[in-house]
């Protein structure tokens, strides 16, 4: 379990930083997951189903300072003009860009997967999930992005990724 | 008439993007058209005419591989370029895609370097 802890957050912290630059221009740092930040930002969150070859949920949480910062920037407009679907929209679609990448990298090149789409869920980062196999917390321009990974059965995942030759 | 482009992505943030790429690109198009899904772009080419088209897979409504069944058997369309924007992992999504027509793919995130290696080999 502390190797697949390792390489998630190895892998997830690639594809956020990438995601984000792609997307939005901007860089993300590392937290040290042992001392989270403490919040004080609204935050929104979405979550998707990767339903093949293994089904896990990967939830992301991002500052809404943030998502308004990136929406406004993006479409070129004023704050005020903001609306709510702009706002889901861009948390969907990074966390769809970011759950497609993270498979990506963790699953042989040839291999196959499909996600869900995202749907936006009431944020709960404080609560305790049983089936949480990683969780880790990301500063982008200071304000909080979190991304949380459960799965019913971790050693599906362990299996696959051990057949990419990731964890021996 | 100048070039014009179609982008189907039933996300709003990402037909901005592929928009943003398409000029930080330097791709000259005079018209960047948009539908949210495969049925609304067929709707759209009936009327409009464009050069290439940029298409999501993964959309509600009408997908981007039932677009691209539909849209081969449209004389007046059939020949346009498609090129798939997708998350979706894995040769046998794009081996179906590209079996279906599509002239290339490129993965999500992208950087306008790519969107002008992969669509300005096709305009």
């Amino acid at each position: 379990m502390a190797e697949l802890q390792k390489l998630l957050a190895e892998k997830l912290a690639e594809v956020i930083d990438e995601t984000l630059e792609n997307m939005a221009f901007i860089s993300t740092e590392e937290v040290d997951t042992a001392q989270p930040p403490l919040l004080t930002e609204d935050m929104r969150a979405a979550c998707l189903l990767t339903t093949a070859p293994i089904v896990m949920e990967i939830r992301l949480s991002m500052a809404e300072d943030l998502l308004r910062q990136i929406v406004e920037t993006m479409y070129t407009i004023d704050a005020e003009d903001i609306t709510q679907e702009q706002i889901v929209d861009l948390l969907a679609e990074t966390l769809n860009t970011l759950a497609g990448r993270l498979m990506s990298e963790l699953l042989p090149a040839d291999q196959a997967f499909s996600l869900s789409l995202p749907e936006t869920v009431v944020n709960n980062l404080n609560a305790a999930d049983d089936n949480t196999i990683f969780a880790t917390w990301y500063m982008a321009d200071g304000l909080p992005i979190s991304v949380k990974i459960s799965a019913a059965t971790p050693e599906e995942l362990q299996t696959c990724l051990n057949s990419a030759q990731h964890i021996h | 008439m100048g070039k014009r482009v179609l982008v189907i992505d039933d996300s709003s943030t990402m037909r901005k993007i592929v928009s943003r790429s398409l000029r930080q690109a330097g791709l000259e198009f005079d018209e960047i058209l948009e539908a949210a899904d495969g049925q609304e772009a067929l709707d759209l080419l009936s009327t409009e005419k464009v050069d290439i088209i940029l298409s999501d897979i993964n959309m509600p409504n009408m997908d981007g591989l039932e677009f691209l069944r539909q849209k081969k058997e449209i004389d007046a369309i059939k020949d346009i370029p498609v090129v798939m924007i997708t998350t979706e992992g894995g040769a046998d999504i794009i081996g179906e895609a590209k079996a279906l027509g599509a002239a290339g793919s490129v993965k999500k995130p992208f950087k306008p370097e790519t969107i002008n290696e992969v669509i300005g080999a096709l305009i």
